[in-house]
């Protein structure tokens, strides 16, 4: 059965293709931010600090997801609070987070009895067993984002743009700052069941990436990567569904493929305008 | 007698150990061009910062229009020495310039904000490059994009960090009549590297080197150049 005909007859395939629009929408909007403000390193330390979270959640008996919103939290003000003022030590500090989440989370998890498979799934994704609560779940992050970037646009577009300006006309830039990383953490949250954890980044940077190659204003490239975002993650399952392949590992796989041609095609293109 | 609308009094200012402003007072009037200028490390960047609220001093104080720099804020229009941001950020030239209209975390823009954006592309001259993509700019129509950003808020006070740095000197000069044209209006201060340039357009010079060796508007004289550079400098005549 072709992808598009078994789309028609399972549920899970049509939960799984909403939740890719739902992390498309996330990952266009914040993963902009990301890519124009050049934190994917940060969002990489949130991502699997959120690992730690999810851990103890599950040890203490809370819902994982509830940890990994807590976590992710967490992770983006003890980032955002470093690189405020101890900027020197930013990249140490975010590398340990990075790793002692992780530690945290494997350690917690393997004291809990009957969890392992479920590590497999936050580590890597499975767009394929999204619930219909999940869905829910994605939705109200995804309402909070869209509704942030709506309100705060501008605010955010001055703070990335030009800090020093930003402060010149009374912008309250550490709060902005840490604002943003806090919506960096509510989407890694958003993407984990689509891709992982591990793989979050990719997700998160590479279709802004492509958009930028293509777009002059920072609300364009936002459009076009949600638009970029969803075709990374329909195409993907497709690809996985008729090969029986890892989801996560395959959209990330589709990402990047998309995104290599496109910067050889910009850097062809550069080329072919400055020789004439 | 005007009225002074930036007062600088007892001015000292260091980075960590290293001392960069000794004891500077300084009083600007209302529609002065006033040029700083001095050695590199002279303190003159900081000052302007410390005018503009950026940084605020060690000891001493400083005044805009009677009040902190900061409570100062939108009556001030500073233009950095280096643009602070990525030549590659995707925003055109007329994004940029309205940035010079936010005010503080509330708020979007209106009406009148983009009719300012108007008005300070037309002044600065650049008005056929609005939605131009800022990486797309050369040095100079860069610099004018970063004088429209800080004028487009209507200030009362200019403060430029070096300007000109880099650009060539014909964008120089058109960027200094510029300033010439701005300061019927409004008080503008600028920082130079080139006392011979800008004497051709300020109506007083301020020479730091760490402390405030001269300001004065007749033409310096070479025990003051001297003092202010070292032993070691070219002295040549300019006539204007």
């Amino acid at each position: 059965m072709n992808f598009i005909d078994a789309l028609f007859q399972y549920d899970f395939l049509q939960r799984a293709l909403i939740a890719g629009v739902l992390a498309a929408i996330g990952c266009g909007l914040v993963g902009t931010y990301v890519v124009v403000r050049r934190i994917s390193f940060v969002a990489g330390g949130i991502a699997h600090a959120v690992l730690g979270g999810m851990g103890a959640a599950l040890f203490f008996g809370y819902a994982p997801y509830g940890g990994a919103i807590v976590a992710a939290l967490i992770a983006a003000v003890i980032i955002g609070g470093v690189s405020l003022v101890w900027k020197e030590r930013e990249d140490t500090v975010i590398g340990a987070l990075w790793a002692i989440g992780m530690a945290v989370g494997i350690l917690f998890i393997s004291a809990t009895p009957g969890y392992q498979l479920d590590l497999f799934s936050y580590l890597f994704g499975n767009i394929l067993m999204v619930s219909g609560e999940h869905l829910q779940l994605m939705i109200v992050l995804d309402v909070f984002l869209v509704l942030m970037v709506v309100l705060f646009h501008n605010q955010f577009n001055a703070v990335i743009f030009d800090e020093e300006f930003a402060r010149l006309r009374g912008l309250p830039v550490t709060l902005v700052y840490l604002l943003l990383l806090a919506m960096v953490a509510l989407t890694v949250v958003l993407l984990i069941q689509v891709v992982g954890l591990i793989l979050v980044i990719a997700l998160l940077t590479l279709p802004a990436a492509v958009a930028g190659h293509y777009t002059k204003t920072l609300s364009a490239m936002m459009l076009l990567a949600v638009l970029i975002g969803f075709l990374v993650t329909s195409s993907g399952m497709a690809v996985s569904y008729a090969y029986d392949l890892p989801s996560g590992a395959t959209m990330i796989l589709v990402a990047a493929i998309i995104y290599l041609v496109s910067a050889l095609a910009a850097m062809l293109h550069r080329r072919k305008v400055r020789r004439v | 007698m005007s009225a002074s609308v930036i007062e600088i009094d007892n001015v000292s200012f260091s980075f960590g150990e290293i001392p960069v402003l000794r004891d500077v007072s300084l009083s600007i009037e209302a529609g002065e061009f006033i040029g700083l200028v001095g050695p590199n490390g002279g303190g003159k960047s900081t000052l302007v910062r410390l005018i503009a609220g950026l940084i605020e001093p060690g000891i001493g104080k400083v005044k805009v229009l009677g009040k902190t720099p900061r409570q100062a804020r939108s009556a001030i229009g500073y233009v950095p020495q280096y643009p602070a941001f990525a030549r590659d950020f995707p925003i055109t030239v007329e994004q940029v310039v309205l940035m010079g209209r936010l005010k503080g975390f509330t708020g979007r823009y209106r009406r009148d904000d983009r009719e300012a954006v108007v008005r300070a592309l037309k002044e600065t001259e650049i008005s056929r490059l609005a939605t131009r993509p800022v990486g797309s700019l050369s040095g100079g129509e860069l610099q004018r994009v970063l004088i429209a950003r800080a004028l487009v808020g209507d200030p009362q006070i200019l403060l430029l960090d070096e300007p000109t740095a880099n650009i060539d000197m014909r964008v120089e000069n058109e960027i200094f009549d510029l300033l010439k044209l701005l300061n019927k209006r409004m008080t503008v201060v600028v920082v130079s590297h080139d006392i011979a340039f800008i004497s051709g357009y300020v109506n007083r010079v301020a020479c730091l080197n760490q402390t405030l060796v001269c300001h004065q508007t007749e033409a310096l004289t070479s025990e003051a150049i001297t003092h202010l550079y070292g032993e070691n400098v070219h002295h040549i005549a300019h006539s204007h």
